[in-house]
């Protein structure tokens, strides 16, 4: 077999077979961080942007996200689990976020309702205004809260699978989320386009 | 179900049209490039790990793989054989790194990243072939030798088959390094060991392929035929065994396929087999180099030669396999040429089989008995974790 077409060959493997991949990120391979970084980047991103919302340093969370990954992936047992293991590290970057925005917000000494975004970021969408009221709605939520409501109804993750990557219990997460819920519906009677979403919903 | 699924449906729908652009490609650029030049933070202790050389490399990534100079291979599950247009040929190890700087009708630059190359230089008039590895230089003028490099220790180990090559670092001193020698930057330049004693048996004057470094392979030295196999025939009844002695792999392999591959390993005295996997593992023929192996597995049980086809069959291995041929070659060999060797392997393919628990009790009883081998750092590591 031709140079070429064996390097390829080695490349699809890392790219298609996770702990060949975590083996080699573990033995320091810059490609495979580089294949990792392919695999994920977008997805990632996604992940960032539904839990945070229009945030002008989304990519720098993105970046963050795959620091932070690369320095704990001794911790992986499972390779297999490796996406599992990418969507915790984004929801713990994305955490640290929020954690850093209430405080911000507390510093300010602003009412609750009024935790400033980031950055305002002009949605070009017809639903933008729903969305924008959605984004404020959660920020009324605790984070751990907030992250347990939108890796359930936003990501639309599996109890486990979102326990797992808010790394709590079933049950904490199952706590979390009724809590965020009702905080959510209850936040939701001060946003009128949202409202009418929820309740056209219910 | 909850009164919630539907506006779920609907707001993911939503944020999945507002959700911004995203240059996955200056993201890309930008996360590498700051790697290497970050200064704190545990993810930058993991790439200072794998050292700047390797962080640099990850940039000539993009787009390397479709230019001839800037090449870059690397060798995860099984070995990687690169052709050159001049004749020679590199092999890459799994699990090791190679960048192919140029390649010129006279030779070519290359750099190893991570792990063990093997190269095998045509001589030509004006032979001009560099193998870097960290501050290394190997100046080749034709002939067939190992480099591996340690990035996390900053240690290179050249290994010569045949021919002289010359090691340098920069300003500094030049090692002449002959055939049978090996260079350890840390500990210089090592020559043979004195001939080992004779094998039990009385074996006939070794063939060019036997004459194998006894550092590296005293097993292969000691000719023992299984009952009821011919003596090992002269070269000339063998023509791929003096190609392969000779480096000219691709045409020793197009001897014993001209000769039937079936027939040849079937009649093939342990050595000869050895080399013929040799041969076809340099050449890039890596199902006839395992079939030749496990042909001396099969047919030479328990002599040294079906060890160290254990040994060779689980480099080219990973997971429960690599474990399991470490196993054996450690089981039929435990005070063999190879056992530090295969000792230390043995520890990274239980990790890399999740054989956690095994991999603790296997590095134990590794430092117990090399404190000092090449392993004992990763060893060291396996059994402080908690």
């Amino acid at each position: 077999m031709s140079a070429p077409a064996r390097q390829s060959a080695d490349v699809s493997l890392l790219r298609e077979d996770p702990a060949t991949l975590v083996h080699a990120l573990r033995a320091g391979s810059p490609v495979a961080a580089g294949v990792l970084y392919d695999r994920s980047a977008k997805r990632v991103h996604g992940l960032l942007f539904r839990m945070l919302g229009p945030d002008g340093e989304l990519e720098d969370l993105v970046q963050e996200t795959f620091m932070e990954l690369f320095a704990s992936l001794h911790r992986l047992r499972d390779p297999l689990a490796l996406d599992g293991w990418v969507a915790s590290i984004a929801v713990m970057v994305a955490c640290k976020r929020l954690q850093r925005r209430r405080l911000r917000w507390w510093l300010s000494f602003l009412p609750q309702e009024d935790v400033p975004e980031p950055e305002p970021v002009h949605l070009d969408t017809t639903a933008g205004e729903t969305l924008r009221q959605c984004w404020k709605a959660l920020d009324q939520l605790e984070p751990r809260q907030r992250l347990a409501l939108v890796l359930r109804h936003l990501e639309g993750m599996r109890l486990e699978e979102g326990a797992q990557a808010l790394d709590v219990s079933l049950a904490t997460f199952k706590r979390l989320l009724a809590k965020g819920e009702a905080r959510f519906r209850d936040a939701s009677t001060r946003f009128p386009a949202l409202r009418e979403w929820l309740e056209g919903a219910s | 179900m909850t009164s919630l699924d539907d506006f779920s449906k609907r707001a993911r729908r939503a944020m999945d049209d507002a959700q911004p652009a995203f240059d996955e490609a200056a993201g890309r650029r930008r996360l590498l490039a700051a790697l290497p030049a970050g200064k704190k933070g545990a993810a930058l202790r993991w790439w200072l790990g794998v050292g700047a050389v390797a962080a640099a490399a990850l940039l000539a990534v993009v787009g390397a793989w479709r230019t001839r100079s800037g090449e870059y291979v690397v060798a995860t599950q099984s070995a990687v054989t690169v052709p050159f247009e001049e004749g020679s040929s590199a092999v890459v190890s799994p699990g090791s790194e190679l960048r192919i700087e140029a390649r010129t009708p006279d030779g070519a630059r290359v750099e190893v990243l991570r792990g063990r190359v093997d190269v095998a230089v045509t001589h030509r008039p004006r032979t001009d072939w560099h193998v870097r590895a960290g501050p290394w230089d190997v100046a080749v003028t034709g002939t067939t030798l190992s480099v591996e490099w340690h990035p996390a220790e900053r240690r290179v180990e050249v290994a010569v088959f045949e021919g002289v090559v010359e090691v340098r670092r920069a300003d500094g001193p030049t090692t002449t390094v002959r055939a049978l020698e090996r260079f350890d930057s840390r500990v210089g330049l090592i020559r043979p060991q004195p001939a080992l004693p004779s094998p039990p048996r009385p074996a006939p004057e070794p063939t060019p392929a036997q004459r194998a470094p006894e550092w590296l392979s005293p097993s292969v030295i000691a000719f023992d035929a299984g009952p009821g196999d011919r003596p090992p025939p002269g070269p000339r009844a063998r023509p791929w065994v003096e190609l392969e002695v000779a480096g000219r792999y691709l045409e020793a392999l197009d001897a014993v396929r001209a000769a039937g591959s079936l027939k040849v390993l079937a009649k093939a005295v342990p050595d000869e087999l050895l080399a013929i996997a040799r041969a076809a593992r340099f050449a890039g023929d890596g199902a006839l180099a395992t079939e030749a192996l496990l042909t001396t597995r099969r047919r030479f049980t328990g002599s040294s030669q079906a060890a160290m086809a254990a040994f060779l069959l689980a480099r080219e291995a990973r997971g429960d396999e690599a474990v399991s041929w470490l196993q054996r070659y450690l089981a039929e060999e435990p005070d063999g040429a190879l056992t530090r060797e295969a000792a230390g392997r043995l520890l990274e393919a239980l990790m890399q089989a999740g054989r956690y628990a095994e991999a603790r009790t296997a590095a134990t009883s590794y430092l117990a008995r090399f404190p000092t081998g090449p392993h004992a750092p990763y060893a060291r590591s396996l059994t402080e974790e908690p």
